[in-house]
């Protein structure tokens, strides 16, 4: 360790954030490889050691020969200001390497209120931090994740950003950045145009933006020759041939997700329409069991996790989930393996999952209605009723869970007091629920009421976002409403939504509005402890930028949206379509178990359509 | 290995012994956790010569297999150095250990010079009391530090370092920590003293026959 390190992290909360010494952590000699690349993470050590993705990623590079990984967080403002007052800038986490060093820096970008912290990262490690401002030894600066899917307000930072899945992508970037180098002809631009040849790859400073007079974009085009009108997001076809990290980095800290992650599927087509998930990571791919299990005894070999944790978007829905748990029951049972199922369905199905799997360890159970009357989940497409609630929360009782947590929104679109109202009554109806033999009783539900916040790629990206002071309104409302004592309500903060709704559906015109807040000291903006209202009114006083312009206004269907040039494959006339029955009140069933809904992602990523094997669906043409 | 808590400390061994798939006993209830038992949890910022922690399993495993099986899976700072079979009976290592020996470095303070260190350092034990305040969760507890200190030897390094080793009572019969007894230092010489590195070297027994380590006594 540098004795600079080793001089300030007793004085820093947390100090095993920033050791690098985890075990599993990869260490290389950087005069040994042709390229390095720092995995940057704009969000604190605990963070971002839980996302999947980026351990995919450093699995991936670390194994390459020719290359190096390594991992930054963005450091906690004790540590920032450490680092500050000795001027010793933001390192990698393996080696201790200067961020400015390392030929290539990619951010995740999971979550829009994490803007300012790579910034931040950026000025830590002495990087420029606009894109056109960077020369000769300086790194690239790229970006990924579903916030990719709208990186424009980001775009005066980032050199590429890359659409999709990353797994092949990666590779591919880093053959061409070696081979750039070994030229030697330091020409930034002509790497970035060579770049922009790769599919998937998106390289914002080749595209020139129009607005009118009105604000409104009137014109996106490429700056030069070949360059793709549209950028098209890359998947990996065959989960069964991706690369997945079988040992991942075992930190010595609580992490949020401290468990061994397996992945069960990508995509879910159940087409909840709030959901930008739901839309960007089409189509739904199933990893087989056989390649689950073994990647299983792997992973648990190399960790030493005593839990296993079985991710996907809904993983009830899993082809073979039943046989799953019951063969790691099998395998693991006497090791005390514990088996943990997120984002659950809400039926009696599920239930019976979460009792095989946490058998005696009963903790409380989950479930995300979304909303609370029935016609403003028919309006999401959430295609659950009140019945398969009650089921769910009886079998449940039964089981002998006697807490509860409950997932809704506010501010969705067409919603009016009495769709708000039901929230209330559907947690009452939930606390009263009694076992039909014996008196087990419900002890406490806690529900919470999450601000809707449109995305772009959804069917209500053409939305205006419901303002700060209704939103309060409306919360208040759901506190009126509840009456049982049993019931604890946990409400999101109204002008962060607002801020997340910016830069959501936010284009280049932002890039300033980013710089002045974090000039005026706004970090960790998705913290509620270090969240500034007062800072980030200031920086849109300085730079003029009206919020309600990106978030309050309702969009025409023409409307060239900014994010209309990157595409994860949906088709804008589809998401027309579900808007419209959306408000006509009629749900659309999941291409899983129904008819195609011609979403368009199987054409666009030239696949056959349902990939997962829907015997009942014929190919169609769609379009 | 510094900075680790005691929690991320033994989340690391239980991590490294099922890597190492050594048939550990668990604990019942909600939470199965394997049986592992630390003499004592070692202070956050201090360092350590060695640890002693008692570890129940199964089945009897030869000891030098459970050492080389789990050393190849600790990470890095972390090893296991010596191994003792003992009875199931054996008492807790919380119960027996009854002194800790403690490794102290740092530069003379400004201005200060060697000769008058030594002397001060010296002068101090002959007080008649030496006394401590600390905060407990009952209020404040005041004593006399000097009989808790067994052991203490001061020797200059080079460019003016300064190494203390010091040994002191711990458990729960009473003990001294090193930052209170530095602090009293401070406080008699009338130095600006400042906080140092503090290692601690071992945990040991201190019977009327002599000092053990653990792992060289039988009850």
């Amino acid at each position: 360790m540098k004795p600079e390190l080793e001089k300030i992290l007793p004085q820093v909360s947390k100090p095993t954030r920033y050791l690098g010494t985890e075990w599993n952590a990869i260490k290389k000699d950087h005069r040994q490889v042709d390229v390095s690349f720092a995995l940057a993470f704009p969000d604190v050590y605990e963070v971002g050691m839980s996302h999947l993705g980026s351990k995919i990623l450093y699995h991936i590079i670390n194994k390459r020969q020719d290359a190096v990984a390594e991992r930054v967080f963005a450091p906690w403002p004790d540590m920032e200001a450490k680092l500050r007052e000795i001027s010793l800038p933001l390192f990698g986490l393996e080696t201790g390497t200067h961020l400015a060093d390392f030929d290539m820096i990619g951010f995740s970008l999971q979550y829009e209120l994490t803007y300012t912290n790579i910034l931040n990262m950026l000025a830590l490690g002495n990087i420029p931090l606009y894109q056109s401002e960077r020369g000769l030894g300086d790194p690239f600066v790229i970006a990924g994740g579903p916030c990719a899917f709208n990186a424009e307000p980001l775009t005066d930072f980032l050199d590429l950003v890359v659409l999709g899945e990353g797994e092949e992508v990666i590779g591919e970037l880093l053959t061409l950045l070696k081979e750039w180098k070994q030229e030697g002809s330091g020409n930034r631009r002509e790497f970035l145009c060579s770049a922009a040849q790769i599919p998937g790859v998106y390289v914002p400073s080749l595209y020139r933006i129009d607005y009118g007079d009105d604000g409104i974009i009137v014109n996106v085009e490429p700056v030069v020759g070949p360059i793709p009108p549209k950028v098209e997001k890359r998947i990996v076809a065959d989960l069964d041939k991706a690369e997945f990290p079988t040992s991942p980095i075992v930190p010595y800290m609580g992490i949020v997700h401290d468990r061994a992650l397996l992945e069960l599927f990508r995509g879910c087509a159940r087409g909840c329409r709030f959901c930008q998930a739901g839309m960007i990571y089409r189509p739904v791919r199933e990893r087989s069991l056989g390649r689950i299990l073994s990647q299983a005894e792997e992973l648990l070999l190399s960790t030493g996790y005593p839990e296993l944790s079985l991710t996907s978007l809904s993983s009830s829905d899993y082809t073979w989930i039943k046989e799953l748990i019951g063969q790691l029951k099998e395998d693991y049972g006497e090791t005390g393996l514990r088996v943990s199922l997120p984002s659950l369905r809400v039926d009696s199905f599920s239930v019976n999952l979460a009792r095989e799997t946490e058998g005696l360890r009963r903790s409380s159970l989950t479930l995300a209605p979304e909303a609370g009357s029935q016609r403003l989940r028919n309006v999401i497409n959430k295609n659950i009723s009140e019945e398969d609630i009650a089921e769910a929360v009886n079998s449940a009782v039964a089981s002998g869970w006697n807490a509860f947590k409950l997932y809704f929104m506010i501010g969705l679109p067409t919603e009016v007091d009495e769709d708000i109202v039901e929230i209330a009554r559907v947690a009452e109806q939930v606390a009263k629920t009694r076992a039909a033999r014996g008196a087990r009783k419900v002890r406490r539900v806690s529900i919470s009421i999450a601000n809707f916040v449109p995305k772009p790629h959804t069917p209500f990206q053409w939305e205006p976002q419901v303002g700060e002071g209704e939103l309060r309104r409306r919360q208040e409302v759901i506190r009126r409403g509840v009456r049982d004592k049993r019931i604890i309500i946990n409400t999101h903060d109204p002008d962060s939504s607002l801020l997340e709704g910016l830069f959501s559906r936010g284009d280049r015109r932002l890039g300033r509005l980013l710089v002045a807040a974090w000039r005026l000291g706004c970090r960790f903006d998705g913290w509620r402890e270090h969240f500034n209202k007062k800072k980030w009114k200031d920086a849109f006083a300085l730079t003029g930028i009206d919020p309600a312009f990106y978030t309050r206004r309702r969009r025409h269907f023409a409307e060239i949206l900014p994010w209309d040039h990157t595409s994860p494959g949906v088709d804008k006339d589809f998401l027309q379509r579900e808007y419209q029955r959306a408000l006509a009140g009629k749900t659309t069933p999941d291409c899983s178990f129904d008819s195609c809904s011609q979403c368009g992602v199987c054409p666009a990523l030239e696949l056959p359509i349902c990939p997962r094997g829907g015997e009942e669906d014929t190919p169609k043409t769609v379009g | 290995m510094r900075f680790i808590s005691h929690l991320d400390l033994l989340r690391a061994v239980e991590r490294a012994l099922r890597r190492a798939g050594v048939p550990m006993v668990f604990s019942k209830g909600y939470n199965p956790r394997p049986k592992i038992s630390f003499a004592s949890a070692l202070p956050v910022g201090m360092t350590s010569g060695g640890e002693y922690a008692e570890f129940i399993l199964k089945h009897s495993w030869p000891p030098k297999e459970f050492q080389a099986r789990l050393n190849e899976q600790l990470p890095i700072g972390l090893e296991i150095v010596a191994i003792k079979e003992v009875a199931y009976n054996f008492p807790a290592l919380t119960a027996v250990v009854n002194l800790a020996c403690y490794r102290i470095n740092f530069f003379l303070p400004p201005g200060v010079k060697a000769v008058a260190f030594f002397a001060t350092w010296e002068d101090f034990y002959k007080q008649e009391k030496i006394q401590v305040r600390r905060q407990t969760k009952k209020g404040i507890r005041v004593f006399d530090l000097l009989p808790h200190v067994y052991g203490r030897k001061a020797r200059l390094g080079e460019n003016d370092n300064v190494t203390l080793n010091i040994d002191l009572s711990f458990g729960p019969r009473g003990s001294l920590r090193p930052a209170e007894l530095l602090q009293a230092f401070w406080d008699f010489a009338g130095w600006e003293g400042r906080m140092p590195a503090i290692q601690r070297e071992g945990l040991f027994i201190l019977r009327d026959d002599g000092i053990f380590s653990p792992l060289e006594v039988d009850f």
